[in-house]
């Protein structure tokens, strides 16, 4: 079953997210957040992308997920994380505190390199910190429905 | 009495959320404040000296990070459309250096103003190190 992909779907006031995993993932034991990567010609959005932080972070916490402070981890000590959160953002211009765009966040084995999930949600004027919250649960959770 | 007075000076301007992790109620007396992550203009220093004053009101003892702190502060704000010397949103995280764990994250955020930076600081740590009380 190597391959194949479950998509799960989620629903809140955030918007939806479609998650693509291998089958058989197992839930991580640690994870990395986040390394936000930029992309040309769309303007960073600071603020969603420290919100998204602190709702990836609360999922953690509330799956029994270690997080792990990914910039003073990676300068200090390497990776102690088993995984870490990478994520791209395709945001339109907006109030602080609302989102409108693509999120996408990959979950990223930090032995293998290799992506293990892949989650995808598309907000419209969403709480940024909620969505990160969802997104992160439906990355973390290969049980979730 | 000054920390209060800053306290309640920016009571109400800014949303403040604080996440506790399983690790977050261990005691601790060394913090360092801060290191790593910053994104932005210089409210850096700005911040680090709100958080040390409330570290210091509440009785830890600030450190450099290199001088064994139990625990390590950690920023990244954002300052979009914001004065100078101030922020929008602050995610400040409280790691531990041999876990490298974050052991209690506090996010603050304005949706309609900015936040001196050094309350910002202020009122980040002090949530970082009270946490959620019961």
């Amino acid at each position: 079953m190597r391959g194949a992909l479950a998509v799960l779907a989620f629903c809140g006031c955030a918007g939806s997210v479609s998650v693509e995993r291998p089958a058989g993932q197992l839930r991580p034991k640690s994870v990395a957040l986040i390394d936000f990567v930029s992309t040309p010609n769309v303007a960073r959005r600071a603020d969603v992308e420290i919100s998204i932080w602190a709702g990836c972070i609360a999922a953690a916490v509330e799956l029994d997920i270690r997080p792990v402070d990914y910039s003073y981890v990676g300068r200090t000590l390497g990776h102690r994380a088993d995984t870490l959160v990478r994520g791209r953002l395709e945001m339109q211009p907006g109030r602080r505190g609302s989102a409108t765009g693509i999120m996408t966040l990959e979950l990223i084995s930090t032995r293998e390199e290799v992506t293990l999930a892949k989650a995808v949600m598309k907000l419209d004027a969403g709480d940024p910190d909620l969505a990160g919250r969802l997104a992160c649960r439906a990355l973390l959770d290969p049980g979730a429905k | 009495v000054k920390p209060l007075a800053i306290l309640l000076l920016v009571a109400g301007c800014a949303n403040v959320r604080i996440i506790d992790t399983r690790a977050a109620a261990r005691s601790f007396t060394r913090l360092a404040v801060p290191t790593a992550s910053t994104r932005g203009r210089n409210e850096f220093q700005l911040l680090h000296d709100g958080c040390a004053s409330a570290a210091t009101a509440l009785g830890k003892t600030v450190v450099e990070t290199f001088d064994s702190p139990d625990l390590i502060v950690s920023f990244t704000y954002a300052y979009d459309n914001t004065e100078l010397g101030s922020v929008g949103s602050l995610l400040a995280t409280l790691v531990d250096p041999f876990a490298g764990t974050i052991v209690r994250a506090v996010e603050l955020d304005s949706p309609s103003a900015s936040i001196n930076a050094r309350d910002a600081g202020y009122q980040a740590c002090r949530g970082l190190i009270e946490g959620n009380k019961k």
